[in-house]
This record gives C-alpha cells, sequence and structure tokens, in this order.
C-alpha cells in the first residue's frame, strides 16, 4: 500500500513539476511621445515575468515607481499626478500564450496572448502577438500592444493634452531563463 | 549717444531674457538624481531590514536603503541577498565583483515587495567600499 502511495504521489510529483522560465529584470517600455513635443518616453528594466512551458500560462509584473525617464520633473509627475504610484505601487498582466509548445517553438514563433492588464486597480483585456524565441538556455519573449490612458481612468491636464499621445505604445521585451 | 545707450539696454534686456530662459530650461530638463548622492533613508543588516519591513510594509515605496548581507545568489544582473531580497545592480556595476557566500555592503532603492517571486526587490543597487 505504502509503495502504491509513494508511487502515485512520485507521478503526481513529477507531472505537476513542470517546466518554468522567469526573470526578474525584463524591459517593458512606454511611448506616448507626440511629434515636435518634448518626447514623452520611459524605460522600467525590472519587470518580472514567469512562464509555464507546460500551459503557456504568463504572469508579469512591474512596479510604477521602476519606470526610468530622462528627465525627472516628468518622472515625478508620472508617479505622482497619472499614475499615482504610491497609492497603485503595482501593474499586473495574467494571460495566456494560445497553443503554446515549448518543443515546437522552433517552427512556430508567433503566439497570441491573451489577458488582462491590471493597472492603477482597474483591469482590461489585452490581444496580441507575441514572437518567442528559443536560444539554448534562454527564452526571448517579445510584444506590443498599445492602451490609451483613458482605459485606465488617467486624467490628462487640458494644458498638456497635446502633447501627450492618445494611444500609448507599450513593448515588451523578455529574456526568461529557466528556474530552478 | 541715444541710440548706443539704446542698443545697450536692449542688449542686456536679451541677456538677461536668456540666461533666464536657459537656467529654467536646464532646471526643468534635470534627469532623475543619481543613487550615488541620494540621502540614504535606512541603513543596517539586510535582515533588519527584512524584519521591519514585514512589521510595516506601507512606507517603503522608492526609499534609498544601505544594506549589509550575505549573498546567497549571483544572477545575470543583480544580487540575492539572505535568500529574500533581490537586488538589481545599476548598469556600470558588474555581477563577477561579487561572490557566493561573502558579506557584501550595497546603497540602493527599494521598489516593493515581488509577491511573483516571493522576494523584496531593490534596483540601481551599488556596492559599497568600507572606508578604513
Amino acid at each position: 500500500m505504502k509503495k502504491i502511495l509513494f508511487l502515485l504521489l512520485l507521478i503526481y510529483g513529477t507531472s505537476c513539476f513542470s517546466q518554468k522560465y522567469f526573470t526578474r529584470t525584463g524591459a517593458t517600455d512606454f511611448k506616448a511621445s507626440v511629434d515636435f513635443f518634448e518626447p514623452i518616453e520611459a524605460k522600467n528594466k525590472s519587470t518580472t515575468v514567469l512562464l509555464k512551458t507546460s500551459t503557456g500560462e504568463i504572469v508579469a509584473q512591474l512596479f510604477m515607481t521602476a519606470f526610468q525617464f530622462k528627465i525627472g520633473l516628468m518622472q515625478e509627475h508620472f508617479n505622482e499626478n497619472y499614475m499615482e504610484s504610491y497609492t497603485y505601487p503595482k501593474a499586473t498582466f495574467k494571460g495566456k500564450l494560445v497553443d503554446f509548445n515549448l518543443s515546437t517553438i522552433d517552427k512556430k514563433s508567433n503566439y497570441t496572448l491573451k489577458g488582462i492588464l491590471t493597472i492603477r486597480g482597474i483591469s482590461k483585456e489585452i490581444t496580441t502577438t507575441a514572437s518567442l524565441k528559443k536560444d539554448k538556455k534562454q527564452l526571448t519573449f517579445k510584444a506590443n500592444f498599445s492602451v490609451t490612458p483613458k482605459d485606465f481612468e488617467i486624467e490628462i491636464p487640458a494644458i498638456v493634452r497635446k502633447k501627450i499621445a492618445k494611444k500609448v505604445d507599450i513593448s515588451l521585451d523578455y529574456v526568461l531563463e529557466k528556474k530552478v | 549717444m541715444s541710440l548706443k545707450k539704446k542698443y545697450k539696454i536692449i542688449i542686456s534686456l536679451l541677456l538677461i531674457i536668456s540666461s533666464t530662459c536657459y537656467v529654467g530650461f536646464t532646471f526643468l530638463m534635470k534627469a532623475p538624481e543619481k543613487i550615488e548622492t541620494k540621502a540614504v533613508f535606512f541603513s543596517s543588516s539586510a535582515k533588519d531590514l527584512l524584519f521591519n519591513f514585514q512589521k510595516n510594509d506601507t512606507v517603503w515605496s522608492s526609499k534609498i536603503v544601505q544594506l549589509k548581507g550575505v549573498i546567497t545568489a549571483i544572477g545575470s544582473k543583480g544580487i540575492t541577498l539572505e535568500n529574500q531580497i533581490y537586488c538589481q545592480l545599476k548598469e556600470e556595476q558588474d555581477v563577477a565583483n561579487f561572490k557566493l557566500n561573502t558579506l557584501v555592503s550595497l546603497k540602493g532603492r527599494i521598489i516593493g515587495y515581488d509577491d511573483v517571486l516571493e522576494e523584496l526587490k531593490l534596483d540601481q543597487c551599488i556596492k559599497i567600499i568600507p572606508t578604513l
């Protein structure tokens, strides 16, 4: 009986032990620039991403205050006036790469990415295409999508409205490593 | 003579306007302050920070800390202190300067508690070389 239990546990354990790929230092960029005005863009190089390769489930999380701007004042306004980073410190994405299969990644590199993006406590469904590439131990994940400030109830004062794009482009570039 | 005086006034006014514009513009366009010159909010051991963070996790966002702790893991862009604090290094810092299982002093900025990987996360970390 004990042996059977042990075997069952072993089988159960191995099936549960699915491979995960992750990073703590993924790059998430956004651009909301308008031509002829000061470029509005920032980089977050501290995005945590976890990808379960057996199911294609993906979780990404970043801290708003880790967005780095070239201009200090812009960074301050971003955190204090627009994102309210001290009230809503995180942005999260929970989703899935549709029909993801790590073993056939060499043949198929583009996958539909579907999921929920949460910023300022407000959730929005995102559907885009992600490209994945396997390179020995690393898995490179790239995707782009756009959102609007309205989606997340971010109010932009009339005085700067012309300088901030209606559509904010977000690009993701994550190099994932196998999680031990 | 009066014409010359007029020119002088105009030139000096232009100079004043352009210099204030320049000063104002450089002030507005200033880069964010560097970690090296920022004042330290909390300086202690890494374990002490974890203890204090668990007691009250609301005050730590964006705070500059100086920590001393044992390196328990080394990654490509950062190191882990005491298994629970991930310190992402500032870009010009090299992970090769850190050795596993040794004591190290770091200055960095807390960005928050990462509940995906269950660790405290710091960025812009720089190695502090103790002055004798």
